[in-house]
């Protein structure tokens, strides 16, 4: 097998070449066509003798549908001649259904790639009674995509499958519909409207009967049971009538042939949408002929066409010319706020003390983080304390209460929702206290005092600073 | 000469025609006319040697209807010396069962049945006098023709007692046997029509 140029291929061909010619059908023709052929049927009957099921015409020397012998396989022949011995014997060579490709590199245009080829199917294979199918099948790399198939249709072969339409047409149009009236169709309506006449007067009749006991009792239910029954078996009917339906789905031609005397050429094009990984585009094509439904051949396996797609993408340098970077920064902004409690509480009161002072610092804190359009606020840290007075578990629970307190006070008035925010606590700020007996110059002794806070229990060391003379100083002022 | 036979025969006819139209008019009374009340003729019966015929029918259910029918025939046909005649006076009561609707579609029928004949010249130059009675019973379907026309067809079947004397012609009065026996016959042959009211 030659591979380049234009490729075309030998889709079918079986040829019967005297007695002894079955040999590997490979044949090469001219430079750019290639044929593949299946021999197998030839190879298992070497001496060419074969038992023909007519079922084409042998004297019109056209091509005639077979079975080998002793196989139940169908073969297509060109024509089959009687010999000495009786038997009749398959004679003549086959003209092949060709596929040519016109140009083997293709290109990509706006993000597409056009393929070309010729379907060319011979006159031998326009039989009036057949129909030959041919469907193309595009690979790349590990991808597949079927195209649209390509039909010749016999005259013949469109009239038996409209007959079959035909009869189903006539099975359908002998179901009544559900949409007529049901009275008028399924029942005696004479009888019923006589009955109607005679014994209503009005929706209830002599006797007590009803309207719809003189319906069912009318009721052809012979005709109703038939109705069903022929719904039923609208599958079925369909089945048997059209044994080969009219395929108008991903069909690209369907052409009627009359009198089969002339070739098919039919010029194929499909745009294939390109994708990265396509620089070789194979196609192969597949189908058979077929008689009235009935599958008489398949095509062998045919060779494959090959398309080299040249792209301008390819010469791209991919190698990025820049980079854009998101720089991130984190600026933290802290601020102390005193905000005060009543003893033993942890609601916020705005009107206690100088809350309100301290409540519209932070907010004003927050307004100019929220105006700030170089930073965004992605959290808020609130960190709450008790003074040292009071047992530490007591403080302890309480400073967690008080930071949830001011966390929803302040979660309220940015409407930003409570997941911004993040709590700690610290149950009694010994630190602070310590800062305040460094800084104040209140307080006279405070060497006592910074010695008592080394004391590591929290209660031992509130009751002990208790007892420092500078307590009271302490505890107004703290 | 058979002169009891043919000088009786207006007085039997004219008695026999009283006792039907007393019953049927007692009998019509009795139920009251209604709706889907009910006269029938025979035509079968008509075309028997022109046997007038009447059939009064009133429901008394919506499966069940009750019938009063007469028939009477006192013609003589043919040339006086072998004259052919189906001579009859007949009584019937019965009832009807209409499994669907009275006066529509199929029903059985059963009843009672009285009746003096005299026949004779129809097959044979022999002549047949007597009565019978006992019971019927058969079936039919009466088609709905319009609101007040129904078409009637059926059949039936007699099992009595008949009484009666075979005479030797038509016109003698020589009976060459009298006898009574049990008989069961085909009956009710109806090809007729009913005037619903």
């Amino acid at each position: 097998m030659r591979r380049g140029g234009v490729v075309s291929m030998w889709i079918l061909l079986v040829v019967l070449w005297g007695c002894s010619q079955s040999r590997r059908f490979v044949r090469i023709i001219g430079e750019d066509k290639v044929s593949i052929l299946q021999t197998s049927e030839i190879e298992r009957n070497p001496y060419g003798k074969i038992s023909v099921e007519n079922r084409g015409d042998v004297r019109r020397g056209g091509v005639m549908a077979a079975d080998s012998a002793g196989e139940n396989e169908q073969m297509i022949l060109s024509a089959v001649v009687e010999d000495d011995e009786g038997s009749l014997v398959a004679k003549g060579k086959l003209s092949p259904v060709v596929v040519t490709a016109n140009h083997k590199r293709v290109s990509v245009r706006g993000g597409k790639i056009r393929l070309g080829f010729d379907v060319h199917i011979p006159a031998t294979f326009c039989s009036e009674e057949w129909q030959v199918r041919l469907t193309p099948k595009l690979f790349w790399e590990r991808d597949s995509m079927e195209l649209e198939r390509v039909m010749a249709t016999g005259e013949l072969y469109r009239s038996s499958q409209m007959r079959g339409y035909e009869k189903n047409r006539k099975y359908l149009a002998s179901i009544i519909p559900d949409s007529v009236d049901f009275v008028k169709a399924f029942t005696y309506l004479f009888l019923l409207e006589n009955f109607s006449a005679r014994n209503f007067k009005d929706s209830l009749g002599e006797f007590g009967v009803t309207e719809d006991e003189a319906v069912e009792y009318y009721i052809k239910h012979y005709l109703v049971n038939l109705n069903n029954r022929r719904k039923a078996r609208l599958e079925e009917v369909f089945r048997r009538c059209v044994k080969d339906p009219i395929d108008t789905s991903g069909i690209r031609l369907d052409t009627i042939i009359r009198g089969g005397e002339g070739d098919i050429i039919y010029r194929y094009s499909q745009d294939v949408r390109a994708v990265d990984g396509m620089k070789k585009l194979r196609l192969t094509f597949s189908g058979g002929v077929f008689a009235y439904g009935r599958r008489l051949y398949d095509f062998p396996k045919s060779d494959t066409l090959a398309y080299y797609v040249s792209s301008f993408s390819r010469f791209l340098d991919e190698s990025p010319l820049y980079l854009t970077a998101r720089v991130e920064r984190d600026v933290v902004v802290s601020t102390i706020a005193f905000i005060e409690f009543k003893a033993g509480s942890w609601i916020v009161d705005e009107s206690l003390g100088e809350n309100n002072r301290e409540i519209e610092r932070i907010k004003a804190n927050f307004d100019s983080l929220q105006l700030n359009k170089e930073f965004v606020t992605d959290s808020v840290d609130i960190v709450s304390s008790c003074s040292p007075e009071g047992s530490y578990a007591t403080n302890s629970r309480l400073s967690k209460k008080r930071a949830e307190s001011v966390k929803e006070y302040f979660a309220s008035y940015l409407n930003r929702g409570q997941k911004l925010f993040k709590t700690d606590n610290i149950p009694e700020n010994w630190e602070l206290l310590r800062r305040y007996i460094l800084e104040d110059e209140n307080i006279q002794f405070k060497q006592q005092l910074l010695e008592v806070l080394k004391t590591d229990d929290p209660d031992v060391r509130e009751e002990r600073l208790s007892k420092c003379k500078d307590y009271g100083v302490l505890s107004i002022r703290f | 000469m058979c002169t009891s036979k043919i000088h009786n025969k207006s007085a039997v006819a004219a008695g026999l025609l009283r006792v039907f139209l007393m019953a049927a008019m007692l009998f019509c009374c009795k139920a009251g006319f209604c709706q889907n009340s009910s006269l029938s003729t025979n035509g079968i019966e008509w075309l028997t040697l022109g046997t007038i015929n009447a059939q009064v029918g009133v429901p008394v259910s919506r499966h069940v209807s009750v019938h009063l029918g007469g028939t009477y025939n006192p013609f003589s046909f043919g040339k006086s010396s072998s004259p052919v005649f189906f001579r009859r006076a007949e009584i019937q009561l019965n009832g009807r069962y209409w499994p669907w609707f009275v006066n529509s579609g199929w029903y059985l029928y059963g009843g009672a049945d009285w009746c003096k004949f005299s026949y004779g010249g129809i097959t044979s130059k022999s002549s047949f006098e007597g009565y019978a009675y006992g019971l019927k019973a058969g079936g039919g379907y009466a088609l709905l023709l319009t609101k007040r026309l129904n078409l009637e067809m059926g059949a039936g079947l007699f099992l009595g007692l008949a009484d009666y004397t075979k005479y030797q012609c038509t016109r003698c009065g020589d009976p060459v046997l009298k006898r009574k026996k049990f008989i069961v016959s085909p009956a009710d042959f109806v090809l007729g029509v009913s005037f619903l009211f």
